[in-house]
């Protein structure tokens, strides 16, 4: 299962990357182009927020399972001060139509710098304030959120324009290039992310062993819940239980494998010293 | 300790906020409307936040002082509680704050002198009965003291209100600030204590018992009401032994006799806070135990606490009044 999915709104911003990583073109599907490896998924998205979250929502539905994959849209943005070529993660995200605002989580040591990123409708030229101006992250990042946790989702955006170099210079090749610059720290933040999604991930811990118990009897969807909740319990105090135990053999249904399990649950308690 | 320091837009030019801005200059100071923008919002990870928390610096703009349920206190009828701060820098396994907010970064209100009004409004609405006033729920009281100063700040304010009592609750040993203060009379350092062996399981980045009762020790030597506060109470099949060797220590070091209370109680937690618990650490032998439910209350099953409960004090008649021995059944 990979754990990160990287969202770029050109074809020239997901070039350098799609060469870093050595994504391959997943052909059966037309929607988007998308690319991936064994560990990352990257899809091109188009230019603006509603295509963004439109993509976003695309590769959630399509390979985000159980929504504990890591979040990372990369691109270039416009700014007021700010050195073409410069990197930084947005640590505050304004939608300037709808006025709503993001404050992306950091629960990690940032390989780089942070800034504010106005996501605006139309292509900026004036840069009032001294912020950065692209036209993904609102979108990007409230699509994202939606489904997962906010502390995996994060925009990492590249200076491709200022007060002294306009935006209508850009061509692809210039776009390319900048990202190329950054593929390392973007790297970096993939490699953040799937440590993260690894501490989510290993809370789900019975994942499979309730199936042996679903072929042997039928459960009701509470009863389910009920069942996964006490397999969650008794793997946690190291109580082994088994669907094959002999002492479960004799249950004729699910609500008398719930009353064992639940009886041999209660026989425990914590010791203080990590051991049961 | 903070790489970000969340600030609110309004606040930023405030003294306080400056000051405590100034303690952490490598932070990136990030402004924000109200603070709820950021702590309150959906889709957060108390566990992954809880690896770094941020600070949060806000105003609070109304309920600044709460009065704590009827079964609350030391034997006085009127009891209040305020929160300066929501989250804590501990994090402990049996604490309700791990289930009680959508975010781990620490809120701190630096308002404090619409905390002190209050106070004082609450004070005179009770002529001059004793009200008790304390703090430590949302938050620990004494560990943000070096950058907060908000221990500082009310033992300074209560020194002033005769028939008010603070109770300033603890696991730290931030307690350079009144050792460098003379004691206050209506103050009373409480120190939650769980034996070191348990502590160590379920009391993750706090003092070691050593240092606490250390703290507690260099307190009342200097003359401050000392309170400790055996709460909640952890059941382990040895137990007995392990409350019995807390007790030795404590009072081999501190004088039971100038005490001013102990508490003891059992472990007790609303249900909705407890389930998010269980989402939160499905990994956690302590949150995996078959505790009970009753009346929206996860604990021990009654016979157990009642027991242990019954043990502590009967060991703690040993080495002090009973008078001086409170039951507390609820965790406000």
């Amino acid at each position: 299962m990979h754990t990160v999915n990287i969202v770029t709104a050109l074809s020239a911003e997901a070039r350098p990357l799609i060469d870093y990583f050595r994504l391959k073109q997943v052909h059966d599907i037309s929607s988007y182009k998308v690319y991936r490896n064994q560990d990352i998924v990257l899809a091109v998205s188009g230019i603006g927020k509603v295509n963004s979250a439109a993509a976003t929502g695309f590769l959630q539905g399509k390979f985000d399972f159980a929504h504990r994959t890591g979040w990372l849209n990369v691109g270039i943005a416009g700014h007021q001060t700010r050195d073409i070529g410069a990197g930084f993660l947005a640590h505050t995200i304004y939608d300037d139509a709808t006025g709503r605002v993001w404050y992306p989580s950091f629960v990690f040591k940032r390989p780089c710098g942070t800034d504010v990123v106005r996501t605006v409708d139309r292509v900026e030229f004036i840069y009032d304030e001294d912020i950065a101006y692209e036209m993904e992250a609102a979108g990007f990042y409230s699509s994202a959120c939606q489904k997962g946790t906010s502390e995996i989702v994060h925009c990492y955006k590249i200076i491709s324009d200022n007060q002294e170099h306009s935006v209508l210079e850009l061509d692809a090749d210039q776009i390319s290039n900048l990202v190329e610059g950054h593929t390392e720290i973007v790297n970096s933040l993939v490699e953040i992310l799937s440590e993260l999604v690894q501490k989510v991930r290993v809370r789900k811990l019975v994942d499979g062993q309730e199936e042996e118990f679903h072929r042997k009897w039928r459960f009701s969807v509470t009863q389910r819940a009920k069942l996964k909740k006490l397999l969650t319990k008794c793997q946690t105090l190291e109580l082994p239980v088994s669907a094959d135990s002999e002492s479960l053999r004799s249950c004729r249904d699910a609500s008398s494998v719930l009353e064992k399990i639940d009886k041999r649950h209660r026989s425990i308690w914590f010791e203080g010293q990590g051991s049961i | 300790m903070y790489d970000t320091i969340y600030v609110e837009r309004d606040i930023i030019n405030e003294p306080r906020v400056a000051s405590i801005l100034k303690r952490f200059p490598k932070a990136t100071t990030i402004p924000c409307g109200r603070y709820s923008e950021v702590f309150n919002r959906k889709s957060q990870d108390f566990r992954l936040q809880k690896m770094q928390p941020s600070l949060i610096l806000a105003h609070k703009k109304h309920g600044f002082v709460l009065p704590a349920p009827p079964e609350y206190g030391l034997g006085c009828p009127h009891n209040y509680y305020f929160s300066t701060m929501m989250n804590c820098v501990y994090d402990c396994r049996y604490c309700f704050l791990q289930g009680m907010y959508r975010s781990a970064h620490h809120v701190l209100f630096v308002n404090y002198e619409d905390f002190a009004s209050e106070i004082t409004r609450t004070v005179q609405s009770h002529d001059d009965s004793d009200v008790w006033f304390f703090s430590g729920y949302d938050c620990d009281s004494l560990a943000m003291e070096p950058f907060a100063a908000m221990a500082e700040y009310f033992v300074n304010w209560v020194e002033n209100q005769p028939n008010a009592w603070l109770e300033l609750r603890t696991k730290s040993t931030q307690v350079r600030f009144l050792l460098n203060h003379a004691p206050v009379d209506n103050v009373v350092v409480a120190f939650s204590l769980t034996p070191q062996k348990i502590s160590s399981q379920l009391e993750h980045k706090v003092p070691s018992l050593k240092k606490r009762i250390n703290a507690s020790r260099e307190l009342q030597s200097v003359g401050w009401k000392i309170g400790f506060r055996i709460d909640p109470l952890i059941f382990t099949r040895d137990y007995r032994d392990q409350y019995r060797e807390l007790f030795q220590d404590l009072f081999s070091d501190v004088n039971p006799n100038l005490l001013h209370s102990v508490t003891v109680g059992g472990f007790r937690m609303p249900q909705d806070f407890f389930h998010s618990m269980e989402r939160l650490y499905p990994d956690d032998k302590f949150v995996a135990q078959p505790f009970e439910q009753a009346n929206g209350i996860v604990s021990y099953p009654r016979e157990q606490e009642e027991e242990m409960i019954h043990w502590c004090r009967s060991e703690l008649s040993q080495y002090m009044d009973e008078s001086k021995v409170h039951l507390a059944t609820i965790a406000i």
